[in-house]
């Protein structure tokens, strides 16, 4: 069964669930999930390996992208560095579970996996508060900025300390063997699949309830108005902290379970690159949606191959492979510009069309195109002086 | 001079103006009031362009504005002072001046600079100041003075009063009926504080949730039971 | 482990560890040959930090792309000059070119944006970034990378000119010349001419500038030229330096953005004064090994990143840039 149409009936049965008005309407989200989630269980048994692993990945993106949700959708601070959080959780799973005894000055036997992934993640929280602290005093670019200097940081000091961490040749563990009623039934990849699937079914729970309770509301008000907050009474200062540790905790253990998917870490494994290509994911996706960062997790995964696959199929297979990332680029153009609030978003506008504005955009056509054509008048008016174009900026 | 025909506009969803007529003859001070939200700033923003209205019309000396850009209705001969004075925050009082001017091609730019600063000398004084170490009457002069350097045939003012204390309101409504005599420049001003814009306009329109409810002159307005209960307060 | 080992030696014998070369109270003309040196490097930081200030001062955008952009039309000039052009009339073309591109990209995907979701921006600029980058691997690395670039006729990159206290290459000579040159350019015409005004005008208050009669959205477009042509200035100085490569403009971006967050992002003096002080910090330390001592030469990076958010931390908005008023 193609990759494709496994996705196409996932989202297909999902949507279908979702407005069937067979089903009551305050279990049609959930019914929804079930299916798309059944759906994804079944893939792993058909879609052959490589898809699988690559499935792997997308969930594991997908908690990291929840966490940076969490702290740039919900609560409005700009994490560009990232990527040095799910570094750090999967740095400490391999020392942890690591049975040569990395930690030197501390006689330690390896850890289980599920307890170092935990650890991971508490650690990565740790680090992620040290950051959220200098971070109140930034905003903006400016965090932005500071953000990314921490990614671009980490790998040198890691590759620095190699008694701790195996410097830049990093550190090699087995990866964690599925338990033993499931070891006959799963091939590794589909093991891992299933762990990392686990994780974020349990990762994106979890967020579901801090966004629905006092913290989840404190987060966007603080994101929508600090000065507002602070006069409703909020710790602004703490609930943004708390974002930040949160939202580092997501990574680590992100981290975790990279590392024991993959069974290798190295200071340049996660890189500059993919850690601003979380931000773009969960930007791509929708902010301020947990589902969003999933999807945006799918994207990040899957978009190189599909543009390579639409760069080939327009310019042919040497070209084709070359002029990939400019499709790539172009596509994350076209996306944020059609869809400014993300893939989520415009599914949320799209679930929320009557028939009566479907009318009304029809009706509406040939007006929108008069206009669509005036602004672009500028294309073909090449008299000097006058003011371009004659709808508003 | 203006001729506003059953004009309709809304932010989004949110229907702000419907079907508005009003008109403004030269050399005529014209008040436009009503309470907060009623639309009057949205009026003055379709005639200046701003706004795009979904119906109707607006012609000024004749000719149609309303489906041209803001910046080209300036060169035209209607100068807007906006609510809240949208001054150039950190440019100084001469530059903000100058950009009033901008539109101009003639070259009497700088001598008009003086001419403004004539009707407020406080600016004078601080005229190598920002705009924002002002003070609130200071900038609405210098927000009035501003949209006079465009030698307008008509100017909109929007809430001049805004934010003000009642001395300096004072002072900057003589100045206005000061500027229309001399100047002879027609003015629509929108205006919360109906009696002193009254006390000023020699016609007066009255909207109320998008919709002209009354006009009449400002002699018969002040007159006016409802005028009188609900703005003036006796 | 090495920090108790570097400590160790470096307690032994002070200055032989310190410093990697003569102190600058002995060999001075070392010591202000680097310090010059770094400002020519710190000059090129500076003008493409002075590009992605431009920027952001006109439309709160952090353009990203702003080195792909820079490298793209140097290429350009690669091209032109190995077809034998004049190389002054290359450089003025390729200031054109990236006039007009920068123009264009604000036109065409920046405007769709501007009014919505303030990170969405970010995401086209990340995007034009990858497209840049990828169709200048297209276009030019079929052949032999990295190339040569000429540095102007006027300077040699290889002769050394005597200052007096310190010695620099003609071609440093030249980029400290050049970029005063455009910052003069760029005062005057913000400070002195009408579209200068309406373009800071613009910046402030674009509703405002629109009742002037300014046209907000030629200005738009004209910010975003004036940032490319900026940007292509510092591409064409620093690629006989650095050659032309896929990843030449990676590095020098890197400490732009630093430069220009150094020195305040809606300040343009301040994004050639940071670049300025990164540029000789770079390299004064790099030439006496002082500073990350205790952690080796690896760590230079993280330190100097580590320096770069203490600085911010003081004063969060950068040295220059205008503190936020919170307005309630």
């Amino acid at each position: 069964m193609g990759f494709w149409w496994a996705i196409a009936i996932a989202v297909a049965a999902a949507a279908t669930v979702r407005f069937a008005p067979v089903i009551p309407r305050r279990w049609r989200v959930l019914a929804s999930l079930a299916v798309l989630l059944l759906v994804v269980c079944w893939m792993p048994f058909t879609v052959g390996t490589f898809k699988t692993s690559q499935m792997t990945t997308v969930a594991t993106w997908g908690i990291v992208a929840i966490g940076l949700n969490l702290l740039t959708g919900y609560n409005g601070q700009i994490s560009l560095g990232h990527g040095a959080f799910v570094t750090i959780g999967a740095y400490a799973v391999a020392i942890l579970t690591d049975s040569k005894e990395h930690l030197g000055f501390v006689d330690a036997s390896a850890w289980p996996f599920w307890a170092a992934i935990v650890a991971g993640g508490f650690i990565a929280a740790a680090f992620g508060f040290a950051v959220g602290v200098p971070a109140l005093r930034l905003s903006g670019p400016y965090l932005a900025v500071a953000s990314l200097g921490l990614v671009i940081a980490l790998p040198p000091v890691l590759a620095k300390y190699d008694g701790l961490t195996g410097g830049r040749l990093g550190i090699r563990e087995p990866q964690p063997p599925p338990p033993g009623f499931l070891a006959d039934l799963l091939n590794r990849d589909q093991w891992f699949f299933f762990l990392a699937l686990t994780t974020l079914v349990l990762m994106a729970l979890l967020a579901w309830l801090i966004v629905r309770s006092r913290w989840g509301r404190a987060f966007i008000a603080v994101r929508d108005s600090e000065v507002a907050a602070m006069a409703a009474g909020i710790p602004v200062a703490q609930y943004k902290v708390m974002a930040y540790t949160i939202s580092a905790f997501y990574g680590g253990i992100a981290g975790g379970i990279f590392m024991s998917t993959i069974g290798l870490i190295t200071p340049e494994s996660i890189g500059i690159i993919l850690s601003i290509n979380y931000f773009t994911a969960i930007v791509i996706g929708g902010l301020g949606s947990i589902m969003g960062s999933i999807i945006g997790g799918f994207v990040l995964v899957f978009l190189p191959d599909l543009s390579t696959d639409l760069a080939t199929g327009i310019f042919g297979d040497r070209q084709g492979k070359q002029l990939w990332p400019t499709i790539y680029g172009a596509v994350l153009i076209g996306v944020i510009i059609l869809m400014p609030h993300g893939i989520a978003g415009a599914v949320h506008r799209l679930s929320r069309l009557r028939p009566a504005h479907v009318a009304e955009a029809i009706h509406g056509l040939p007006k929108a195109l008069r206009q669509t054509a005036e602004r672009f008048s500028w294309a073909w008016d090449i008299r000097p002086g006058r003011g371009k174009g004659t709808g508003e900026p | 001079m203006l001729k506003v025909s059953e004009v309709s506009a809304s932010y989004g969803p949110i229907q702000a103006l419907r079907e508005v007529s009003l008109e403004v003859g030269e050399g005529q001070i014209v008040a436009l009031l009503g309470a907060n939200g009623a639309g009057k700033s949205s009026t003055l923003r379709v005639i200046s362009g701003l706004l795009r209205p979904s119906a109707g019309s607006v012609e000024f000396m004749g000719r149609p504005i309303h489906r041209r850009p803001a910046e080209s209705i300036v060169g035209m001969g209607l100068s807007h002072v906006p609510e809240g004075r949208e001054l150039f925050s950190e440019l100084t009082v001469l530059e903000n001046l100058q950009l009033g001017g901008f539109s101009r091609r003639d070259s009497a730019v700088k001598g008009d600079i003086e001419r403004v600063l004539a009707y407020f000398p406080i600016l004078a004084e601080r005229r190598k100041q920002p705009a924002n170490s002002l003070s609130g009457g200071e900038q609405q002069m210098l927000a009035i003075g501003r949209g006079l350097m465009a030698r307008p045939r008509l100017l909109l003012l929007d809430e001049p009063s805004l934010g003000l204390a009642p001395l300096v309101v004072r002072e900057i409504f003589g100045i206005i009926q000061t500027i229309s005599r001399e100047e002879k420049t027609t003015i629509l001003l929108v205006e919360q504080n109906v009696g002193l814009a009254l006390s000023i306009a020699q016609y007066g329109y009255v909207l109320e949730t998008g919709s002209i409810v009354l006009e009449a002159t400002a002699e018969e307005l002040k007159r006016d039971e409802t005028v009188r209960r609900s703005y003036l307060g006796y | 482990m090495d920090v108790l080992a570097s400590l160790a030696t470096a307690l032994s014998s002070p200055a032989a560890t310190f410093l990697a070369a003569d102190p600058p109270w002995e060999n001075p003309d070392l010591f202000f040959s680097q310090v010059v040196a770094g400002m020519a490097t710190g000059s090129i930081y500076g003008l493409i930090a002075l590009g992605i200030v431009l920027i952001y001062r006109s439309t709160d955008v952090i353009n990203f792309a702003q080195g792909e952009m820079a490298l793209f039309v140097t290429f350009v000039g690669w091209s032109m000059i190995q077809a034998d052009v004049n190389y002054w009339i290359v450089f003025f073309l390729v200031l054109a070119l990236a006039g007009a591109i920068g123009a264009l990209v604000e036109r065409t995907v920046i405007r769709p944006v501007e009014g919505g979701p303030v990170l969405n921006p970010v995401i086209v600029t990340l995007g034009l970034f990858v497209v840049f980058n990828s169709l200048t691997a297209f276009i030019w690395a079929q052949g032999q990378l990295p190339k040569g670039y000429p540095a102007t006729p006027l300077g040699s990159h290889l002769k050394a000119v005597d200052l007096g206290f310190a010695r620099i290459t003609e071609h440093q000579l030249m980029v400290l010349v050049i970029a005063v040159i455009v910052m003069l350019a760029l005062y005057l015409l913000f400070n002195h001419t009408k579209l200068g005004l309406a373009m800071r005008a613009t910046a402030q208050n674009p509703q405002a500038a629109r009742l002037m009669g300014i046209n907000v959205g030629q200005m738009l477009m004209l910010g975003w030229a004036l940032s490319a042509m900026v940007g292509a200035v510092g591409g064409i100085l620093v690629a006989p330096i650095l050659f032309l490569d896929l990843v030449t403009m990676l590095r020098v971006i890197l400490f732009a953005f630093a430069a220009a967050v150094l020195g305040g992002l809606d300040s343009p003096p301040g994004a050639m004064v940071g670049g300025i002080i990164i540029g000789i910090v770079q390299n004064v330390a790099s030439t006496y090994s002082f500073g990350p001592v205790f952690f080796g030469p690896e760590l230079s990076l993280p330190v100097a990143l580590l320096v770069l958010v203490a600085i911010l931390l003081v004063r969060p908005t950068g040295l220059f840039g205008r503190r936020a008023v919170r307005r309630v």
